[in-house]
């Protein structure tokens, strides 16, 4: 079934921010609890340093946090990537945007997503949360992560599974498969540092992706570099990894690209399909070992820039005219062209 | 005060001096009210405020609000809702229903004769520059003939009662009246909230309204077009009536699409989708006249779409409502509704105006300045409760400046004396209170005219004040509609 | 006379759009002077041209291109026989008077005509002391605009009023049309915009095209009850007759420009209009 390209575009990103405000907040709950086991200050502050290397398109860092500034708080860098709406990123600006994009689509999605949506923003925005993240971190990660895979469930149960469901499936996986592979980017130097407390910091990137009970399950082991990297990368079952995230992103795309009608005759369709397909076939025929020895940091660098290019190429062939730059919704230019001799409409 | 072993089959209220919905005078409820009363009766303050807590909560969690700041992202609010239902007989029904057909049926051969012989001009029944000037009068769309002959395909008027209480018609709302969505929406929470109060009574669904509608604008479809692709045409998330669009949509099951959402090509308009462009052929418009076609129209416009109005000339596409019935919901032509009726139909008006009065006219402008104090002064191009001077209410410096702004521009402005309008009891924390009410029926008109059995019952939650609408403190009330034979 | 006109209005971007919309009132107008015999519109590339009335009783055409194109052209051929030799003799049958449509429209102000004292205080010493000298009342009033205003290109636009043309004394055809209408309707002379062309008499004959510098033309109609409707244009000070051709009528320019348009796309765009007329015999 056809959909608005504006109404696409939209129920892509509203699904990308509630996957990445569930990333979110599994990172923090994650390094809250790993922050409990450092012992002294300078570890504690290196640990949530991490929480804010900037990723391109998020603008500037608050100058608390920026490395220049010295000592940097974790107080300040919670409060930046919980709650601060300067910061793109935040959990509460990916709630806040994921509910501005389903208010504009609310008439295409259902009114149970929307309800749920809608709710978790309202409670977030409320006055109450702050005192829930600040003295009960717990039960408020818990909710939030809760609700965010309620609204994701609720896709899967109250859309028919055609066009916008699509689009949802192709924002989540592919937000999951980026976020996923960034996890493991803000661990990765810990191969080249290894000491005593490895064990717990693969377990931590594990646990933030929501993929600690099921490594265990699978290798019955302890927990290994090499393995947390290629579980996260390349399991074909469990549904947070890379590997799985693209298979089903490129099917997501397929079923799109299928209903495609000839006479649209796009370059673009197959460009994405190709694209994406490509990137997850290698998933699919890599070794761990072959990553880990070519170098995990330039083989994560390259994942992440394939995945950016595919974001890029998906939004282009359906969500955007070309050959306008821009959004779809970019206002057309209404130039006004009077032939009266060469006069031009002088602004007033 | 009340026992609980005292079984009291009225609440205590003071219907003060005004006509009252539910008192015929202190002590004794109309028979239509006596169930609901005895309930009322007996409720504990707490019971109320819980379910008050919870309709809130179901508008809010749901997103039932409108938008306060148009243009920058506002603030969202809900609109306060008093659960207190507001019930109109089978027979006074009828009576409304009776006159608003009457009234839309000569209002829309009033726009198809001012759109094209202009002969209500020619004889003399409205002077030609009160039309001709007016701001809502639309030269580009002269000599279109619309799908059967229908300008006002959706239509809301508002009713108020007197002290007398007779229903009076206070302004017709012939462009793109809002406010449907909130006659559904308040009746589901009540239902939710208060599923009681129905107890023994058969009121009158509401929720076919989204169907007809849709069966309406299929019915004003291009002949060409076999399955009529309909949709509805918002300004965008931050316009105030943004949750009504979205509401429609849905259920209606056509797409909420923005101007840049579509273009015109080879005179049909045609939205872009994923499987690539997607011809339309009825769009119910929710952008006013101006910004509909900076080709025709405000050139500045991006809400609209360049080609649109030619589309439509040439019939390719259709629009509900039409363009330029803004001139049949003028507030000094309203006061030639009573005569257009009889011209066109040569009946008498089912229901009465309130009585207007025109600066045009020597004599009125006279009395109005005279009796400034009494009268309330109203802007001919303002709505939404604006521009406007309740003469009881007013300083002698706001009085000044309306003389000299009405000597001004006597076209500009009308009066009417100051209505007390009736009351009807209203939640106040912890006990009923009178609070002023108006009534907004919705109709629809295709191949024939049909009523929503309900409208939106307007209550200004302020006491003693007369402005209902929501932008200025008005909430709003379920109204029901009583199946005949009566209870 | 019979007129041959090209006329071409093309626009040029500086990067491919799409979704090119143009709405044009280049005629044909055939009323009681003049018929247009022969009316093509070609358009470059390919599009789709429909015609319409628009609400004035104008013929109009909506021309769309929706696939990319860098440029687009607009060409109209037309075969034109004009036949009003005399405007200054009254018509054989009595002229009908007007309607209260027509009244409201030409007597009121309009977008680019706003009422005024400054034009009211001018217009007074040309009231007709009868409805017989409403003819000559015109008359004058377009050559007090010829003669107190200077015709220069390129200092007022397409949004000057007539107002506007009062303060600074000089503009374009356009702006002195607007403000003989201002005159006119000051003082209770029903008045209107024409879009049109003027073929020069002079020179004609020899068959050579005219390599028109002005494109298009602009003049005013008033209603006088002894002749109905008659063209004066101020900018030459003539009243119109044979050499006049109208294309479109409305309260003023903003009711009836010749083109105007909109695309989808980021480019800035740059905008020709060459006319060529010949007199066929």
């Amino acid at each position: 079934m056809a959909m608005l390209c504006r109404v696409a575009e939209d129920v892509f990103w509203m699904s990308r921010y509630v996957e990445r405000a569930a990333a979110v907040g599994r990172l923090l709950e994650v390094t809250g609890h790993l922050e409990l086991d450092e012992g002294d200050a300078s570890s504690r502050r290196e640990l949530w340093q991490r929480l804010v290397q900037p990723r391109s398109g998020d603008g500037a860092l608050p100058d608390a946090l920026t490395p220049a500034s010295g000592g940097i708080e974790p107080m300040d860098v919670r409060h930046w990537v919980a709650r601060d709406l300067r910061n793109p990123r935040s959990l509460v600006s990916c709630v806040a945007r994921g509910r501005s994009a389903a208010r504009r689509v609310r008439e295409s999605i259902s009114s149970e997503m929307w309800e749920a949506i809608n709710s978790l923003h309202l409670w977030l925005a409320a006055g109450g949360a702050d005192a829930a993240m600040e003295e009960d971190s717990h039960p408020f990660y818990r909710r939030v992560l809760m609700e965010t895979q309620y609204i994701q469930g609720l896709a899967d149960a109250t859309l028919a599974h055609d066009d916008p469901w699509y689009f949802t499936c192709l924002g989540k996986y592919l937000e999951r498969a980026d976020n996923v592979a960034h996890m493991i980017t803000l661990q990765a130097h810990l191969l080249h540092e290894r000491n005593d407390d490895d064990q717990v910091r693969w377990l931590a990137v594990l646990r933030s992706c929501g993929a600690a009970e099921a490594y265990a399950r699978y290798y019955s082991l302890r927990v290994d570099p090499a393995r947390v990297v290629e579980f996260l990368l390349l399991n074909s079952s469990f549904p947070q990894t890379v590997r799985f995230s693209l298979r089903h992103a490129w099917q997501a795309l397929q079923q799109l690209s299928g209903s495609q009608r000839v006479e649209l005759g796009r370059e673009g369709v197959t460009i994405a399909t190709r694209s994406l397909g490509l990137l997850s076939a290698q998933l699919e025929h890599a070794a761990v070992d072959e990553i880990l020895e070519s170098g995990l940091q330039s083989y994560l660098a390259s994942l992440e820039k394939n995945i950016a290019r595919v974001c890029d190429q998906v939004t282009r062939v359906y969500l955007r005219d070309e050959p306008q730059p821009g959004r779809v919704v970019a206002v057309a230019r209404a130039a006004m062209l009077m032939a009266e001799q060469q006069q031009q409409q002088q602004a007033q | 005060m009340t026992t609980a072993t005292e079984e009291r089959s009225v609440p205590a209220y003071d219907p003060g001096p005004f006509w009252d919905e539910m008192f015929e005078s202190p002590g004794i409820v109309r028979p239509e009210y006596a169930t609901l009363a005895r309930r009322l009766a007996t409720l504990s303050s707490g019971d109320v405020a819980r379910r008050q807590r919870a309709a809130e909560l179901s508008f809010t969690v749901r997103g039932i609000t409108f938008a306060v700041n148009q243009g920058a992202e506002g603030v969202e609010k809900i609109m306060p809702f008093d659960l207190i239902p507001r019930l109109i007989t089978a027979d006074e029904w009828t009576r409304i229903e009776r006159g608003l057909e009457q009234r839309v049926r000569a209002l829309n051969l009033f726009l198809h004769d001012v759109y094209h012989d202009q002969r209500i001009l020619r004889s003399g029944v409205i002077p030609p520059e009160l039309v001709l000037g007016a701001r809502g009068y639309r030269r580009e769309f002269r000599s279109v003939d619309v799908p059967l002959g229908v300008y006002t395909h959706i239509v809301g008027s508002d009713l108020v009662r007197d002290g007398h209480g007779e229903l009076l018609v206070l302004e017709d709302n012939l462009r793109t009246p809002s406010g449907v969505s909130y006659v559904v929406e308040n009746r589901r929470v009540l239902k939710r909230t208060w599923p009681q109060l129905f107890q023994d009574y058969d009121v009158r669904p509401v929720e076919g309204y989204p169907q007809d509608l849709l069966d309406v604008l299929r019915s004003i479809a291009p002949p060409t077009a076999d399955d009529p692709v309909v949709v509805l045409l918002t300004p965008g998330a931050y316009n105030s009536a943004y949750f009504e669009h979205a509401f429609l949509a849905k259920a209606m099951g056509v797409e909420l699409v923005q101007g840049s959402d579509l273009f015109v090509d080879d005179a049909s308009v045609f939205m872009r989708t994923t499987e690539g462009r997607k011809r339309v052929d009825v769009i119910y418009r929710r952008v006013d006249d101006d910004f509909l076609d900076p080709l025709t129209f405000r050139s500045d416009s991006l809400l609209g779409v360049p080609g649109l109005v030619a589309s439509y000339r040439l019939g390719r596409v259709s629009l509900a409502n039409a363009i330029g019935t803004g001139i049949a919901d003028d507030k000094a032509i309203y006061a030639y509704v009573p005569d257009i009726i009889k011209y066109y139909l040569g009946e008498d008006p089912v229901l009465a105006n309130v009585p207007t009065y025109l600066p045009t006219r020597q004599k009125e402008r006279d009395y109005i300045l005279a009796n400034l104090d009494s009268l309330v002064v109203k802007s001919v191009n303002e709505s939404g409760g604006y521009g406007m001077l309740i003469g009881p209410h007013s300083s002698q410096a706001d009085r000044e400046m309306y003389a000299e702004r009405i000597k001004a521009d006597p076209r500009g402005f009308i009066a009417q004396p100051t209505l007390a309008l009736s009351r009807s009891p209203t939640w106040d924390k912890d006990h009923l209170e009178g609070r002023h009410v108006d009534l907004r029926p919705f109709l629809l008109f295709g191949r024939e005219v049909k009523v929503q059995p309900g409208g939106l019952t307007r209550v200004a939650l302020r006491s003693g004040s007369l402005v209902v609408n929501s932008s200025q403190g008005g909430g709003g009330k379920d109204t029901w509609v009583l199946a005949g034979g009566g209870s | 006379m019979k007129v041959h006109l090209e006329h071409t209005t093309r626009l040029d971007y500086s990067t491919d759009v799409v979704e090119g919309v143009m709405d044009v009132r280049l005629g044909p107008l055939s009323d009681a002077d003049q018929r247009w015999d022969v009316f093509n519109i070609n358009v470059s590339p390919s599009g789709s041209v429909r015609r319409y009335t628009d609400g004035f009783g104008n013929r109009a055409h909506l021309i769309t291109v929706a696939k990319p194109h860098r440029t687009l052209e607009v060409v109209t051929r037309c075969d034109i026989v004009t036949s009003l030799v005399d405007p200054f003799s009254p018509p054989s049958q009595r002229p009908r008077a007007l309607t209260p449509s027509e009244l409201a429209d030409y007597l009121s102000p309009s977008t680019l005509v706003q009422a005024s004292a400054e034009l009211a205080a001018i217009a007074e010493a040309y009231r007709p002391s009868a409805p017989e000298g409403t003819f000559d009342s015109v008359r004058q009033l377009s050559k007090y605009v010829h003669d107190e205003f200077t015709y220069q290109k390129n200092v007022t636009t397409v949004a000057t009023t007539a107002d506007d043309l009062l303060r600074q004394r000089t503009g374009v055809c356009q702006d002195f049309a607007h403000l003989l209408i201002g005159l006119c309707r000051s003082i209770g002379i029903p008045a209107r915009y024409v879009s049109g062309y003027t073929v020069s008499n002079a020179g004609v004959g020899n068959g050579a095209p005219i390599a028109d510098t002005e494109a298009s033309h602009a003049w005013a109609e008033a209603y006088t009850p002894v002749h109905g409707w008659r063209g004066f244009d101020p900018t030459n000070d003539l009243v119109a007759s044979t050499a006049h051709i109208k294309m479109a009528i409305g309260r003023d320019y903003a009711d009836v420009p010749p083109t105007r348009g909109t695309f989808r796309g980021q480019a800035d765009e740059r905008l020709t209009v060459s006319v060529e007329s010949r007199q066929v015999d």
